[in-house]
């Protein structure tokens, strides 16, 4: 249409008229079956061509080779099911403008005897909002193939732990044995405090081997290996409580034990995990108050609490209380290598259970808690 | 999984004489919503999806065996044998008129006629054979579906939308009557248009009609003339409809040419 022929129209015409051809994105309306009524010069100059140069070929072959066939064998099916389809990404056939990348929307218009009367189609150019698509897909699989990297990173640190863990074991042996042999000579006072230290040394040792195997063992396999056999609680429990009162005469433990059953637990691993909580407790608890040992049975779960009184742990280190290697102070070696909690946990799952705790001014509470009949997937 | 609901097979009426229909690359059973209602009176219909397609179990779907239309054509005969099915009429669409075919040497007893929707041995002109396509344009069409270019926005909804409670957001956004997973439509496209299978068609006993629409730029008229060419017992009718999908486009006369065909 040319300017004179603008002038014949009335405004409102005009105005729609120009709407069609110069909009900002593509408008093409096609019969029913797909074939082209007409083409916006907008459409027709991303083709490099003219809109009269469609009349009668098919939508499809605006596209390029992939969306062509594409639109063939889901859009244009799409349309005589859905009467719609949204927001496709294809590209216009190269025509000397390139494949342009644009979004693709259609739907059909049908008439009183729900047979298509015409498809309409909007084009949208997209080359910006493509190449920020692809940015994002390349940024995506860059950050996969470094999570990916630093997986089977860390899972060789993990194997390295457990071989080192292992091996440390043989030679640490061989120290423990010596230091029990000398134990038994008769040495003077100086060496026996020598051996002593030998021995208490050794020992720590052993234990740090111990958590760093189950560390490797939790995150390496399927969680710490438990072998469950059926248990009398209550003199389990005052075992470990005895032992902790040797070793802290001067810290009062309070038992409060309302077992009836017996249960079905690993006894050695319970033990470990009891007793990490009660020594835990007597480290950081308040030693002026007693510390309240607490068992009880709840329907079809076993439950077992142990509270002290003292600083509460603060809200932040709440969330990491668990996580392996944590400590409360990063510098300090007394407290071990922060496996203890970690290990708990795991030994706690590897029972169907649950290690939880809640720490406020009053009082610190760690609670373990686990179902009655073991579930058989547990071997 | 059964095998009735791996495929999704749908079974309507209960005349004696079964027609099967089966969709091609892209949609699902739908595909044959205004087609099947017409033959429900004088046939027991079965509908399917494909494994991949529509409401298929997609966990079923193994790249190994759905690397060739064999494995889609020994699919056909297992639903087949479920459903104790002898002589029946079956209708595929693109990509499956040739498992038809391949079905059909399988089990011929189980096949009286195949009608065979846009059907194509070969979608890469080679040599003097028309298949519609250069080698290198389906390298482009398989490329853009690396890249992921086709379909983006079908394969991302979901994933952007994440809202499980508010589901029809996302089958809103993603088309659903076409979903498929991108990879499996990837390697459907790559098994559909990478197939050669010319060789079957002069190996054919079974009668069949090949329907073939005028302007189909996924599979030409010469493919039809060819087809017909070799295959013996088999008629050609060159359908006015437009485009690669007759049975929506023009239902009434897929309709019309199939009850001709059945009826003469």
């Amino acid at each position: 249409m040319d300017n004179n022929q603008l002038h014949n129209l009335s405004p409102l015409a005009i105005d729609f008229e120009d709407f069609f051809e110069t909009s900002l994105c593509g408008f093409v309306i096609t019969d029913g079956e797909g074939k082209i009524f007409s083409v916006n010069n907008r459409t027709a100059e991303w083709l490099n061509s003219t809109p009269d140069q469609f009349q009668g070929k098919r939508f499809s072959d605006l596209l390029a080779v992939g969306g062509k066939i594409y639109f063939e064998t889901h859009l244009w099916p799409l349309l005589r099911m859905q009467g719609y389809f949204d927001e496709v990404a294809v590209e216009l056939a190269n025509t000397g403008n390139g494949k342009i990348p644009i979004y693709l929307n259609g739907y059909e218009r049908k008439g009183d005897n729900n047979q298509p009367l015409f498809m309409r189609f909007t084009l949208f150019k997209a080359s910006d909002r493509r190449l920020y698509e692809e940015n994002l897909q390349i940024a995506k699989q860059l950050a996969e193939a470094k999570l990916n990297i630093e997986q089977k990173n860390a899972q060789i640190r993990e194997q390295f732990i457990a071989v080192l863990g292992h091996d440390l074991r043989n030679p640490l042996g061989g120290i423990m044995s010596a230091a029990q042999i000398l134990a038994r000579t008769e040495i003077n006072e100086r060496d026996e405090r020598l051996v002593n230290i030998i021995q208490s040394g050794a020992k720590r040792m052993y234990e740090m081997i111990n958590n760093i195997m189950d560390l490797a063992r939790g995150r390496l396999g399927g969680g710490i290996p438990i072998t469950p056999i059926v248990v009398e609680l209550e003199k389990l429990l005052n075992q470990i409580s005895d032992e902790l009162k040797v070793a802290w005469p001067d810290r009062q433990i309070e038992s409060n034990f309302e077992i009836i059953e017996t249960v079905e637990c690993d006894p050695s691993r319970i033990s470990q995990l009891i007793s990490n909580l009660l020594a835990n407790a007597i480290t950081h608890g308040s030693a002026e108050t007693p510390i309240l040992f607490k068992a009880v049975v709840k329907e079809n779960l076993w439950e077992i609490s142990v509270t002290n009184n003292g600083i509460p742990i603060p809200k932040e280190a709440m969330a990491h209380l668990f996580h392996p290697f944590y400590r409360k102070d990063e510098r300090s070696s007394q407290n071990g290598l922060g496996l203890g909690l970690y290990i708990a946990s795991e030994i706690a799952k590897a029972h169907n259970g649950t290690l939880t705790v809640t720490s406020d001014e009053e009082q610190t509470c760690f609670t373990f808690s686990a179902p009655l009949q073991l579930k058989t997937h547990i071997e | 999984m059964s095998i009735l609901k791996r495929n999704n097979v749908v079974v309507k009426g209960d005349g004696e004489n079964v027609m099967m229909f089966a969709h091609g690359f892209g949609c699902d059973q739908n595909m044959w919503r205004f087609i099947y209602p017409a033959f429900e009176a004088d046939y027991k219909i079965v509908l399917f999806d494909h494994v991949g397609a529509g409401n298929s179990d997609i966990s079923a779907y193994s790249y190994k065996k759905y690397d060739s239309l064999e494995g889609y054509a020994q699919d056909i005969v297992e639903i087949g044998k479920e459903l104790a099915i002898k002589n029946m009429v079956f209708v595929g669409h693109s990509a499956s008129a040739m498992m038809g075919l391949i079905a059909a040497d399988i089990a011929p007893e189980m096949f009286k006629s195949v009608i065979l929707v846009s059907p194509s041995p070969s979608y890469i002109n080679d040599n003097g054979y028309i298949g519609g396509f250069n080698r290198s344009e389906i390298d482009e069409l398989l490329e853009s579906l690396d890249n992921n270019h086709l379909g983006w926005s079908m394969a991302m909804a979901p994933v952007i939308m994440g809202n499980q409670d508010r589901k029809e957001l996302g089958d809103e956004l993603s088309n659903s009557f076409c979903k498929t997973d991108p990879e499996i439509a990837k390697h459907f496209a790559r098994t559909t248009f990478l197939t050669d299978k010319r060789d079957i068609l002069e190996l054919t006993k079974v009668p069949s009609l090949i329907l073939q629409c005028s302007n189909d730029v996924i599979a030409p008229v010469e493919v039809g003339h060819y087809m017909h060419g070799i295959m013996q017992n088999s008629k050609l009718i060159v359908m006015n409809a437009t485009g690669h999908c007759p049975n929506l486009s023009a239902p009434e006369e897929t309709i019309a040419t199939i009850r001709n065909y059945l009826h003469g």
